[in-house]
């Protein structure tokens, strides 16, 4: 009794690990801004505010946040250039809007936040826009690789995980995060 | 014809010295172990995510609480009214800075290029708070942020 009860304690002592916590991972902009200032075509970007209320404006439109992720999605997905065109996106399945974003590696979401918002709306925004990338990801993940790129990127992340299947990995998730680069970009936070 | 109804026994695995090596494993894990005893003194109610990702690694983290004091210490008015508590410090937007190169200073020479700052946000707090806080990382050259949030139901 005693050697089993040993037993299941060291066992336990050595798989146990303990869960951190989850949340959202951003990385902040460098503290110089670039000095070349790059100009970008005012239908390659994706612009979101939000006031004080927590009310979102996309592209000049007042929206709910049920409709946010579907809308970046129809925006990132969208590849309005012609087939023959230089950057011509061939996995796109979007409207093809020429007056929407060219293709996903030139469409850019600028998030802009009024000082008086709650950091909760905050929060559910990126979430929503996180999502939204993790959505069409997982979908070419699905089409390339036959599985969900979150659940690739989790595999890739975990140091458990053996270094020739992480090799193997490293290339997927980057030709994944390649055809949707994650360009979120966040403005100053405006006084009113 | 003889048949010895007696049968053999199974040779006993000789288990005296397990005791001593368990005890000894549980010694040297109770001596080496520590706690993190550090009590929540602001605000913590943290807002929900759907699309939330576990952190890796735990040993270049920095944690931030940020959030109204619980009690004493009041924070200042307007929409920078907020403290940071990191560990068992309470500590106001001004000295942020500082505290954080202090706790840069505690990890191995190797991981303070990339340290990643958890950071726990009250839903209610202004986002001006965040903004200051963000600056003053990014000022330190801390680039890795993780937002903690609360998982909810489907993704």
């Amino acid at each position: 009794m005693a050697d089993i009860a040993f037993l299941l304690l060291i066992f336990f002592l050595v798989t146990t690990t303990i869960e951190t916590d989850a949340g959202l991972d951003r990385m902040l902009p460098p503290i110089e801004p670039p000095e070349d200032d790059v100009v970008i075509k005012q239908k390659n970007i994706f612009t979101v505010n939000v006031n004080r209320n927590g009310q979102l404006l996309v592209e000049e439109e007042l929206m709910d946040i049920k409709n946010l992720r579907a809308a970046a999605v129809a925006f990132l997905d969208n590849g309005g250039l012609k087939p023959g065109e230089e950057g011509y996106c061939n996995y796109c399945k979007g409207e093809r809007d020429p007056g929407s974003s060219d293709n996903p590696g030139k469409a850019i979401i600028s998030l802009k936040n009024d000082r008086e918002t709650k950091y909760s709306v905050y929060i559910t925004v990126q979430n929503e826009l996180v999502a939204a990338y993790n959505e069409l990801r997982n979908r070419e993940a699905n089409r390339l690789f036959g599985r969900d790129f979150t659940d690739m990127e989790q595999e890739y992340l975990n140091p458990e995980t053996p270094e020739t299947v992480r090799e193997e990995l490293k290339d997927k998730v980057k030709r994944v995060q390649d055809l949707f680069p994650q360009k979120l970009s966040e403005a100053e936070t405006s006084k009113n | 014809m003889k048949f010895s109804n007696e049968r053999r026994g199974m040779q006993e695995l000789n288990t005296a010295a397990l005791p001593d090596i368990v005890f000894i494993l549980l010694f040297f894990f109770m001596t080496t172990t520590t706690f993190k005893n550090t009590q929540v003194q602001v605000e913590n109610q943290l807002p929900s995510a759907k699309v939330v990702e576990h952190l890796e690694r735990t040993d270049r983290t920095i944690t931030l609480l940020v959030g109204q004091p619980l009690k004493g210490q009041a924070a200042a008015e307007g929409e920078l009214s907020a403290l940071i508590q990191i560990n068992d410090r309470l500590l106001g937007l001004q000295s942020l800075e500082n505290e954080v190169l202090k706790e840069i200073n505690t990890k191995p020479q190797y991981l303070r290029g990339e340290v990643e700052v958890i950071v726990k946000v009250d839903a209610g707090v202004r986002l001006a708070v965040v903004q200051e806080i963000k600056e003053k990382l990014s000022a330190l050259s801390v680039r890795k942020v993780h937002y903690v949030a609360l998982p909810k139901g489907d993704g």
